[in-house]
């Protein structure tokens, strides 16, 4: 299929391809133009994309090449996390200046990829092989900048690393591509947060990619908060593999984007691995999120949990697809899944799809969904006692997206997605659907 | 005056009439218990009363300290003193005790005029009353009723009253589902609530509550009308004679 803005982005490749970092990845960078020139953007014919239509991002046209002002930094001071490393990308590339990194432990690199380009071939490639997805392709052939980090054996970061997306192109439909890698050592330590926002006249599409490995009894916290502008697009594919006894924590929250997509795909490659995958989207107006994981549990003795929840009003539309994998060899894996949906105005829509492949005999699989209105013995309870329904509804919603981010144990972590929330719940009431 | 005034009170749900005419006068500071067997229209009088949607309504009126109670909703009857003790009391997982009793009070205390409390001052106020009903410290950080036993809930509910401070307090059959030991601790902290400003309207399916709170008055609702109205005395009659002298078939269990 010919999309038109297929074509331009395989034309904006060709003239951008030499001035793209990394003359080691030129090679994979062509055969990635190839396969996205080959498959297209994704359709809902795809089962994994049945219930989120990229019709609208596929028909317009964004430049991933765009000239853009830089975006001033300071305009996004809020969205810094105290205490945190920053490595900020504005719109798609390293912003030094806004920037700060202190000392770190011996061996640890934390860079912007485009400083750290040439190490990363052989981590890449090995990533190419799977199959990725199309949009996973025209990253790899745009990847421009994002982040590395990595964690010798023992490395533990005193503090949290925050990588800040903000994207501005003004009256440019600017297409940004980071792309982040963590490699982490045996026993290390470390939280990522990936924070995504932008502004400007004209929509922009931020098309991400992030590959995890986790190290032998290493841990990793990744928190992702995703505030686009409201206009945006917004698809991200997170790729994770956990070695033996590997502890994974995501948790993702969108408020942002017209559209997004946001993919989480973990697999245990080590026995005793342990991920916990949380997330969700609090949405309104018309606003489409999907959330879609698969977790593939590959060998014995691993376990995963799975909480998504998501808030809509107005006209908007959740998507959860929850998917569980344990193959054949992966006896005693212990996994479960829960989705909840709370709607607030009777035009928001939330479908949530559950997606079990066993392939093994001595699991434990527990999964359960549910789609709802708010509890009116709940809220009667609290008028009860003198709570007007305004205070009693934001009590309960509050609640109910708490359990999102819950897990956060660092404060200042805790309190950027706290205040994504807020942000969120100070445009309740001010809707007709 | 009376501070609670029903008139000729109908009220359908779903269409069948539930209350066919309930006239009942309280004054200040006064206790009235109402018994009946079940179906009798006991619970949909304590929910018309603290405003709950769903309950139409059709005839008569009920006037509270001189106002329209039936003009305000809910949030609205509480500020102006109306308290319903619930039957079941609603578990609402992720909001803790602490921040729900907080939010209430300060919403009440605003709406009165009265300054709202800062969170030292609500810690204060919240172990002080906390005591009367020996409430355990551990019970406010848990979310509201979650994970309650039938007694913790119950007594959740006199502790929420007593910090509400209302004027007129509804006990929708808090005595159910009790043994003796939190009947016990239920029943005197309702008893150190009692107060020349506090009416109580206590609905009871057991004559057994009333040994332990005992009313200045009683009423007999059978088939959504007050049939008979008495003194303490009248308990005893109905626990050795049943509700049948009534018209009523079901005979009130006696503890």
């Amino acid at each position: 299929m010919a999309d038109s803005s297929v074509e331009t982005f395989v034309e904006s490749f060709e003239r951008a391809r030499n001035a793209l970092p990394g003359s080691k990845l030129s090679e994979m960078r062509g055969s990635a133009i190839a396969a996205f020139a080959r498959d297209g953007f994704p359709t809902p014919r795809l089962e994994s994309w049945k219930y989120t239509n990229l019709n609208r991002l596929s028909r317009a046209a964004f430049d991933p090449l765009a000239d853009v002002a830089s975006v001033e930094a300071s305009a996004w001071a809020d969205l810094r996390i105290a205490g945190a490393d920053v490595i900020v990308i504005a719109n798609g590339r390293y912003d030094a200046a806004a920037s700060s990194v202190g000392s770190l432990p011996a061996g640890t690199v934390l860079s912007p990829l485009s400083e750290a380009i040439d190490g990363v071939e052989a981590e890449f490639r090995e990533a190419e092989e799977g199959a990725a997805g199309s949009l996973v392709a025209l990253n790899t052939a745009f990847m421009r900048d994002g982040l590395v980090l990595r964690l010798p054996k023992g490395a533990v970061l005193a503090r949290p690393v925050q990588i800040l997306h903000v994207v501005d192109g003004g009256a440019k439909s600017l297409s940004v591509h980071p792309r982040t890698l963590i490699v982490t050592g045996e026993n290390s330590e470390a939280t990522v947060i990936e924070t995504f926002a932008g502004a400007g006249e004209a929509a922009y599409w931020t098309n991400a990619v992030t590959e995890i490995r986790v190290g032998a009894n290493a841990g990793i916290r990744h928190y992702k908060r995703q505030s686009e502008a409201v206009s945006a697009f917004h698809t991200a594919v997170s790729r994770v593999r956990l070695d033996r006894d590997a502890r994974y924590e995501a948790v993702a929250l969108a408020t942002g984007a017209a559209l997004s997509r946001n993919e989480l795909r973990v697999s245990f490659e080590g026995s005793g691995a342990d991920a916990e995958l949380r997330g969700g989207a609090l949405l309104r107006g018309r606003q489409h999120a999907d959330n879609t994981t698969e977790a593939d549990h590959r060998v014995p003795h691993t376990s995963s949990r799975q909480v998504f929840r998501n808030v809509l009003d107005g006209r908007s539309r959740s998507v959860f697809q929850g998917g569980v994998i344990v193959e054949k060899d992966a006896q005693k894996t212990d996994s479960s899944q829960s989705n909840r949906n709370l709607l607030l105005s009777a035009g928001a829509q939330a479908d949530t799809k559950p997606e079990l492949r066993i392939f093994a005999d001595d699991v434990k699989c527990a999964h359960g969904a549910t789609v709802g209105d708010l509890d009116r013995t709940a809220l009667f309870y609290l008028n009860s006692r003198g709570i007007p329904p305004d205070e009693a509804k934001a009590l309960l919603i509050g609640a109910f997206v708490g359990e999102i981010a819950e897990t956060i144990a660092d404060e200042a972590v805790k309190a950027h997605f706290d205040a994504a929330i807020a942000g969120w719940m100070t445009g309740l009431g001010g809707e007709g659907a | 005056m009376s501070l609670l005034s029903v008139r000729n009170l109908h009220v359908s749900v779903d269409g069948k009439e539930i209350l066919k005419g309930i006239d009942l006068e309280m004054g200040s500071g006064e206790v009235h218990a109402i018994m009946g067997p079940n179906g009798s229209g006991k619970s949909t009088l304590s929910y018309v009363l603290s405003g709950r949607e769903g309950y139409e309504v059709t005839e008569g009126e009920v006037r509270f300290n001189g106002q329209d109670l039936l003009a305000m909703v809910a949030h609205e009857r509480a500020a102006a003193g109306v308290y319903l003790a619930f039957q079941y009391p609603v578990e609402i997982p992720g909001v803790s005790n602490m921040t729900f009793l907080k939010t209430a009070v300060n919403a009440v205390r605003r709406a009165r005029g009265v300054e709202e409390l800062d969170a030292i001052n609500f810690l204060k106020f919240a172990r002080e009353k906390g005591k009367i009903l020996e409430m355990k410290d551990e019970l406010m950080k848990r979310p509201v009723n979650v994970g309650f036993s039938g007694g913790e809930k119950k007594r959740n509910e006199i502790f929420q009253m007593a910090m509400l401070e209302p004027t007129l307090a509804i006990l929708d059959e808090t005595d159910s589902g009790l043994d003796i030991d939190a009947l016990r601790i239920v029943s005197e902290g309702v008893n150190r609530l009692r107060s020349p400003e506090r009416s109580m309207l206590v609905i009871t399916h057991y004559q057994r509550l009333l040994d332990h709170i005992v009313p200045d008055y009683i009423h007999v609702l059978a088939k959504g009308k007050i049939v008979a109205s008495g003194g303490k005395e009248l308990a005893l009659e109905l626990e050795r004679e049943g509700y049948a002298k009534f018209g009523v078939e079901d005979a009130p269990a006696a503890a």
